[in-house]
């Protein structure tokens, strides 16, 4: 019998090494855009 | 304001207080009251995280400051992704799997008793005031724009954020701080749209203008104990700050500790780790656009409308001729701002540029003038910087906007607050109550203390918000206090992982390191406060490491 596909709950929800990667991912974009501002526009 | 605003604001609260009643019916029991039976899933304990830390401070004062100061204060957030990473590997899993209702509780556990009342009996004492401060904030602004009594805008915000905590429990403030959270979001998003909309220049010449006043300056690398907001205060002193306030204090802990598991407890913190620091410039950025707006829009000279009244009453030819003296020189900074984006060339927007940097030194000093004339005449500190949001958005944003920005900031204050009274009322019931005083009442028993104690600590919050002016020296006195302890507290608990730690070593640690950062606060006061969390928490480790090896050795 085939297994019963994961739930949707479970789909929805990373895992928290998936998560942790993002987050470093998301920070490091954020900091990169937050110097570019400042390269750009601060005098 | 208009009646369409009025309606937002009146909506949005009826809204909270029947949700909260709606949601009182769910709850039967104490675990239920206070930990939603560990029922919530992580996005609803991630936004309540968020709402808990965003209060009407953020809203008022921080949106302030970016308009003041620019976008510096942001690095002060740059410890708290990775403090929530590294919460989510170690005290997230300690105090989610000990099934306890209070951090503290679990010290108990670890070490003995008298740690755990210690550590709650401080959480309590600096909780129940700042409870009370953080409805202050909004209430004085509130009072000063609208003309009310402070006793007014105390209870209009106070009122129905205790009676749906107490009746709805944990389940209305976290589904409360959801949608609390949404209308901040939707409301920060909504005034830089307008804002961009509005301004009389492109974006680009917008953060030109913003820039060469020093307010797109985000980094800032020095190693200077003594600065508040640099890179490594941030990174270092914030990450300790955030450990502290995220993992040891009860007003967040009981966030986490609703989460269904161990998993959605780690995810709901690091949802704050994703979208803080991008939240935060968000704010700032709003500050630093309504600088930029009010270079091409005559900004009122003093932004408390009280203290303007007070000064136009008392020394109105003082302040008349200060005023056209400011006119003047707006009108030439104004025309010098309008150049700059005109300029033909690279040098002829650089001449626009030094121009209108003058008339802006002027334009501040001018300004100075004013705040120094106010505080002669109203003996107090002008804290100026708190109204130039409101101001905005009363008399510059559209019919309708203007009421949700109001209501967010309620919302902010709202959603702080509901999550103290929450966790001062577990601590008092959990900690002391149910500890000390009757360990063998029935479940029901504790329901009833359990809303009596949240009534009890929202009543406080009111009394000492209402009187914030005349215990300002007193509520000082008690924030300074707090901050002796933050990093000490964080420190008993990184003990509490240490396998070779003891109970000795974690009491007399506490007491230690409260006392060094007290002896730092006094003989040293030009370090910059987060620093204090980092030097408190080492030595309560440092000292409870000694003493518990001392304690196994005689053993």
């Amino acid at each position: 019998m085939p297994s019963d596909p994961p739930s949707s709950t479970a789909r929805s929800r990373p895992s928290f090494r998936t998560t942790l990667t993002r987050v470093l991912a998301v920070q490091a974009a954020t900091l990169i855009l937050l110097w570019i501002l400042q390269s750009l526009y601060h005098v | 304001m208009h009646p369409i605003n009025w309606i937002i604001v009146v909506g949005y609260l009826a809204y909270v207080m029947i949700d909260g009643v709606r949601r009182a019916k769910g709850t039967k029991d104490v675990e239920g009251y206070f930990l939603a039976n560990r029922s919530l899933p992580w996005w609803a304990v991630g936004l309540s995280v968020m709402a808990t830390q965003l209060s009407a401070v953020t809203m008022i004062g921080t949106t302030g400051q970016g308009a003041t100061d620019g976008l510096r204060f942001v690095q002060f957030y740059f410890g708290l992704p990775l403090a929530m990473v590294i919460l989510g590997v170690t005290l997230v899993p300690f105090l989610h799997g000990a099934k306890v209702f209070t951090a503290y509780e679990y010290l108990e556990r670890r070490f003995d008793a008298r740690t755990r009342s210690l550590t709650a009996f401080l959480f309590l004492l600096s909780r129940g005031m700042s409870a009370g401060t953080i409805l202050a904030a909004p209430a004085v602004v509130f009072s000063a724009v609208f003309g009310w009594p402070l006793t007014w805008s105390v209870a209009l915000i106070g009122i129905p954020t205790v009676i749906y905590t107490m009746l709805g429990g944990v389940q209305a403030v976290t589904w409360a701080d959801v949608k609390q959270m949404v209308l901040i979001v939707v409301a920060l998003v909504s005034v830089v749209v307008v804002l961009l909309l509005n301004m009389p220049v492109a974006p680009d010449d917008a953060l030109r203008i913003a820039g060469a006043t020093g307010r797109m300056q985000v980094f800032d690398f020095s190693f200077n104990l003594n600065e508040t907001y640099t890179f490594w205060s941030g990174v270092i002193g914030g990450t300790f700050l955030m450990l502290s306030y995220f993992g040891t204090d009860q007003s967040q802990v009981q966030r986490y500790l609703t989460a269904r598991s161990v998993d959605e407890a780690r995810s709901s913190l690091l949802m704050s780790a994703y979208w803080k620091i991008p939240l935060q410039a968000l704010v700032l950025m709003v500050g630093v656009l309504v600088f930029v707006y009010y270079q091409f829009q005559a900004p009122p000279l003093l932004y408390n409308p009280a203290h303007e009244a007070a000064v136009v009453a008392e020394r109105g030819p003082e302040y008349q001729a200060l005023e056209g003296r400011f006119q003047e020189t707006f009108t030439l900074r104004e025309a010098a701002a309008r150049r700059v984006p005109d300029a033909a060339g690279e040098a002829e927007a650089q001449a626009a540029m030094d121009e209108f940097l003058a008339h802006e030194a002027t334009v501040q000093d001018i300004r100075s003038e004013a705040l120094a004339l106010a505080e002669n005449v109203t003996g107090e500190s002008s804290r100026d910087v708190n109204y130039i949001i409101p101001r905005f958005v009363l008399s510059e944003l559209p019919i309708g906007l203007s009421g949700i920005f109001i209501a967010a900031v309620m919302a902010a204050a709202m959603s702080s607050i509901a999550a103290e009274l929450n966790s001062l009322s577990t601590a008092s019931v959990i900690d002391f109550y149910r500890r000390w005083v009757r360990p063998e009442a029935d479940d029901a028993h504790f329901l009833r203390v359990s809303k009596l104690a949240t009534a009890f600590w929202g009543i406080f919050a009111c009394f000492v918000a209402t009187y914030a002016a005349t215990l300002g020296s007193l509520i000082e006195v008690v924030n300074r206090f707090g901050s002796f302890f933050y990093g000490s507290i964080l420190g008993v608990f990184l003990l509490a992982m240490l396998p070779k730690a003891r109970g000795a070593g974690a009491f007399f640690g506490l007491l230690a390191g409260m006392g060094v950062v007290a002896a730092v606060t006094f003989g040293a006061p030009s370090i910059s406060f987060l620093w204090h969390n980092v030097i408190g928490a080492v030595t309560v480790v440092v000292v409870g490491m000694v003493i518990g090896g001392r304690a196994r050795a005689n053993a």
